[in-house]
């Protein structure tokens, strides 16, 4: 049975029998992937403090082809982001990137970009104050970098380009713009403006080492919140875990 | 082919936490193998555990009578509340012997990840024996994992303004550890945790 070496972000941990641990884990080189941790809550000398949430990690396991749950071998961590459980807003914002990260990506499959993607904001939340900007400009790099990508440059019904003065609204199911005349039959479209059309195109657009830079009009982060929750949801088919919890905490981000 | 009854029987034994269906299959047998007697006595044991075993109204621990036992007993250190995740946790704190305080259980931490809130754990009811009672010293006991630490500091933020001394179970090396072999974050810890040796 091979042993493979890798970097990897920790999304989530579940206790397994008595002293093991299940962990999901994204890896720098091998995408999302799930392992076992055998005598994770008793083993201090393997898995130590590194093996917990967030946690950027050099892992090693063992792997078998064609079977789902690697055998974590050796865990030793890189960089904690230990001021995210300082708090329980940002503990909750790198929950919902975490969850979202581990809901939205095929097990299994090499995606850098995004490992960086994730790397970055964990770095982010560690590091400057929590804001309901960085949970948007998140949501929309995951949805491009995964395919998902929403159509902000013209109505998805009759393919017309939006200009500035169009009254437009933003269709769930449709995933994309729809001018005023398209959106009347529309169920599931919630008005957008263009300077918010504007914001989510510039917040996939900048490189990764400038996001933090840009900053959500009052009107952006309303009509952002209403809309990317509600797409990540019609994608993903259930609600997260995270989001119900920021809800609950009445964090407005949902 | 399994008969109706021992299949009734492994199925019931695999809901049990960490118990799987060749373990619950064993455990069936051995059950079948045991005299009469012994079998009865632990179907009861587990009805009495069910029946008569709820949360402590003040401490949440689990106890067969109300207050619990820590709770009704002469504790030489009734001004300190140690909070603890789960009573499993409580009754390892017991086992050393050396803390004489009181307890409050959280039964649970908060987590994001499984919406559980604070609303969903037993901190409204901490700050009412907070307010209520004479309690000079909360000590947090939570793991020190990314959940713990958050219901630590959560915790910590909301007694700050009741004057009330707040501490946090020490980190570092266990006992018998080998300082090669521990992670930098444990080291870091105990570094940052370290005491001066009292020598009386």
């Amino acid at each position: 049975m091979p042993e493979y070496r890798t970097n990897a972000l920790i999304l989530a941990l579940r206790d397994y029998g008595e002293a093991d641990r299940i962990v999901t884990f994204f890896s720098q080189d091998l995408g999302k992937m799930k392992g076992i941790a055998k005598g994770a809550k008793k083993s201090r000398k393997r898995f130590g403090a590194a093996m917990d949430l967030f946690s950027h990690v050099s892992l090693s396991f063992f792997s078998k082809e064609a079977h789902g749950l690697v055998r974590l071998n050796h865990c030793q961590l890189q960089e904690a982001f230990s001021s995210l459980h300082k708090d329980i807003i940002p503990m909750g914002y790198g929950s919902y990137l975490a969850e979202l990260t581990e809901e939205m990506s095929a097990e299994g499959v090499t995606h850098r970009e995004i490992f960086d993607l994730l790397w970055r904001f964990f770095f982010i939340l560690n590091t400057l104050p929590p804001r309901e900007e960085y949970l948007r400009i998140f949501e929309i790099r995951l949805l491009v970098a995964l395919g998902y990508q929403p159509h902000l440059s013209h109505c998805t019904v009759c393919r017309k380009t939006v200009e500035k003065e169009d009254t437009i609204k933003f269709s769930i199911s449709r995933g994309g713009l729809v001018c005023s005349l398209c959106a009347a039959g529309e169920k599931d479209a919630y008005p957008i403006s263009i300077g918010t059309v504007r914001l989510l195109q510039q917040a996939y657009a900048l490189s990764l080492d400038k996001v933090q830079r840009l900053f959500f009009s009052a009107q952006a982060l309303t009509e952002s919140r209403e809309i990317m929750p509600r797409f990540i949801q019609y994608q993903v088919g259930k609600e997260l875990k995270a989001a119900q919890f920021l809800k609950q905490i009445q964090v407005s981000s949902f | 082919m399994l008969s109706q009854t021992i299949s009734n029987l492994i199925r019931e034994l695999s809901k049990l936490p960490s118990i799987g269906e060749k373990t619950a299959m064993r455990m069936a047998y051995h059950l079948i193998a045991l005299p009469r007697s012994e079998v009865q006595a632990l179907a009861q044991s587990i009805i009495d555990a069910r029946q008569k075993v709820a949360l402590c109204s003040i401490c949440f621990n689990i106890t067969d009578e109300d207050p619990c036992a820590i709770c009704q007993g002469d504790r030489g250190k009734a001004d300190t509340i140690c909070v603890v995740e789960t009573p499993a946790h409580l009754a390892a704190l017991e086992r050393t012997g050396t803390f004489n305080g009181m307890y409050h259980v959280l039964h649970g931490t908060i987590s994001p990840l499984r919406n559980v809130t604070p609303a969903n754990l037993k901190i409204k009811e901490l700050m009412q024996r907070l307010h209520s009672n004479s309690i000079r010293e909360v000590i947090l006991a939570t793991n020190p994992t990314r959940e713990g630490e958050t219901t630590a500091i959560y915790l910590a933020k909301l007694l700050q303004p009741l004057g009330i001394t707040v501490t946090r179970l020490a980190q570092g090396i266990p006992r018998g550890g080998e300082i090669e072999y521990l992670d930098e974050s444990t080291l870091k810890s105990s570094l940052e945790g370290r005491h001066v040796i009292r020598l009386d």
